[in-house]
């Protein structure tokens, strides 16, 4: 919780985390909402008041997860950390759960002002489904961010991928548009990532579904959700391993 | 000739600067990958919102503010990196003029920034279809390098504001965004509200962006010259005020004795 807290306290003291948390929810909004200003309340409900969100939340995660190691081992502090008796795995996970609160933040943030901005009624169908939803999307959040987060404790290439793996996911996960417009080549990358299913739960909150295709949308993102947690938990104990063995953790 | 060569071989040096430190793989990922994943990103929304018939329009438009990478991330943020390096005092106390210094930077990344919008084009000919006609090659041309330029204007005096700031990136991020948003890349500067409409016109890219399709639909250049010389005036116009911002400041440290302080 020490972890979380402090992470929660210094993030925001990051020009660039302050970008991501307060502005771009704005800005991303307000261009999202232009261009689907004359679409249906539904559409407007889907992909700018939730869809805006859930970019930035991504924004938030995908740049802290990977700065932050980064950030540890430009300090010199990631030796530390490693060998803390807290365990380098809970340190992570503290530091993930600051950023969540503030990538929550972003999607409030967001919604806001949308709501604010534009003359649009919010339509949900199944509100239960979508506060469900949500929920699943932040802890599948929090799973990605613990795998990446692992991973890039043995990249060297973390400030680069972090700048280039924005957009893919948004791209790929449909966030803010139908999956259907997607290539059908690229769709199973699509369904292996777990902001498809949220995205896909979310939706059928806001336009209804059936019971079966509810059911589904919801198991494949429990599933690869878990699947997540138990990658990044194996990940964990290869970093282990591999840095004591190259001896290179801090080495850029 | 010789203040030329030198003023070519300072831009050559302070881009090899800037990238020197990336591996040929990075520099891919941040020149061609990331650019094509905005473009291909903005341009997939454009396709589910304005339909899938045409959208060369959003295409251009998307590909003309990647130009903003260079602006703000390259020469926007020159000073401030001479700063944190603890190099600006040396630059300014230096016997050459600072304005020696820091234009012939200005040229490697309109250049660069040129490239990006190829990249762009090209991603959006791969993957969407984009097709330019060969016989409006040469003006698109011209537009991209006056869009070029004049974004490397803004970036000019952004990075000249940012000297003001501890952290310049909350500037640098949100001056990339404010052009993505107003400059009509993604939706109509119509639809916007009038006081918002006012900002377009005072940004770089919104008259380029608008020549650039006109030109792709087949107008003529000279039709619509008030355009280019717009986007030109304006491009000048944000050099001068960022480079007497930047001595004007750099006036004010001296005698404060602020020059390094954050």
């Amino acid at each position: 919780m020490s972890s979380c807290k402090n992470q929660f306290i210094m993030s925001i003291g990051r020009a660039t985390f302050q970008f991501c948390v307060l502005a771009q929810p704005i800005v991303f909004g307000f261009i999202l909402g232009m261009m689907y200003l004359e679409k249906s309340d539904q559409a407007f409900t889907a992909y700018v008041l939730i869809g805006s969100g859930i970019m930035c939340f991504w924004s938030s995660i995908c740049f802290s997860s990977a700065s932050d190691i980064n950030r540890e081992r430009f300090y010199g502090t990631l030796e530390n950390l490693f060998v803390a008796p807290s365990g380098f795995e809970m340190i992570v996970l503290g530091k993930i759960l600051g950023n969540t609160i503030w990538g929550v933040f972003s999607m409030i943030v967001s919604a806001c002002f949308v709501l604010l901005f534009f003359d649009k009624n919010m339509v949900v169908d199944n509100v239960p489904l979508l506060v469900f939803g949500l929920l699943a999307m932040i802890l599948s959040f929090i799973a990605i961010a613990f795998m990446l987060a692992g991973l890039f404790t043995l990249s060297r290439s973390a400030r680069v991928l972090m700048n280039v793996m924005e957009h893919p996911i948004n791209i790929l996960c449909g966030i803010v548009f139908p999956l259907e417009i997607l290539p059908r080549l690229v769709l199973p990358i699509s369904y292996i990532l777990s902001p498809t299913w949220a995205a896909k739960v979310i939706r059928l909150s806001i336009y209804g579904g059936t019971a079966s295709d509810i059911q589904t949308s919801v198991f494949g993102l429990l599933t690869i959700t878990l699947v997540y947690c138990i990658i990044a938990a194996r990940a964990f104990k290869q970093i282990d391993y591999k840095a004591r063995i190259d001896a290179s953790l801090g080495v850029y | 000739m010789d203040s030329i060569k030198r003023a070519l071989r300072k831009a050559m040096v302070s881009y090899k600067g800037l990238f020197g430190m990336y591996s040929v793989k990075a520099y891919i990922m941040v020149e061609i990958i990331g650019p094509m994943f905005q473009l291909s990103f903005f341009s997939m929304v454009a396709t589910h919102v304005y339909g899938s018939d045409d959208i060369s329009k959003w295409i251009i438009g998307n590909a003309m503010v990647l130009t903003y990478m260079n602006a703000f991330f390259g020469v926007g943020a020159q000073f401030i990196q001479e700063r944190s390096m603890g190099t600006l005092k040396l630059v300014i106390a230096a016997p050459s003029n600072s304005f020696g210094i820091f234009m012939p930077r200005v040229i490697m990344h309109t250049l660069d920034g040129m490239v990006s919008v190829i990249i762009g084009l090209v991603s959006g000919a791969l993957l969407f279809g984009f097709r330019l006609p060969l016989s409006q090659w040469i003006p698109f041309a011209l537009v991209i390098l006056v869009a070029s330029f004049s974004a490397m204007g803004f970036g000019l005096l952004i990075g000249a504001l940012g000297l003001l700031t501890r952290d310049i990136n909350l500037l640098l991020n949100l001056a990339s965004m404010i052009l993505l948003a107003f400059t009509g890349a993604n939706f109509d500067i119509s639809k916007l509200p009038v006081e918002m409409a006012h900002i377009s016109q005072v940004l770089p890219l919104t008259r380029s962006i608008e020549l650039a399709r006109k030109i792709h639909s087949g107008a003529s250049l000279t039709t619509h010259l008030d355009l280019l010389i717009g986007e030109v005036a304006l491009g000048l116009i944000l050099s001068v005020i960022g480079f007497m911002a930047f001595r004007y400041l750099e006036n004010l440290s001296r005698v404060k004795g602020t020059l390094d302080l954050y």
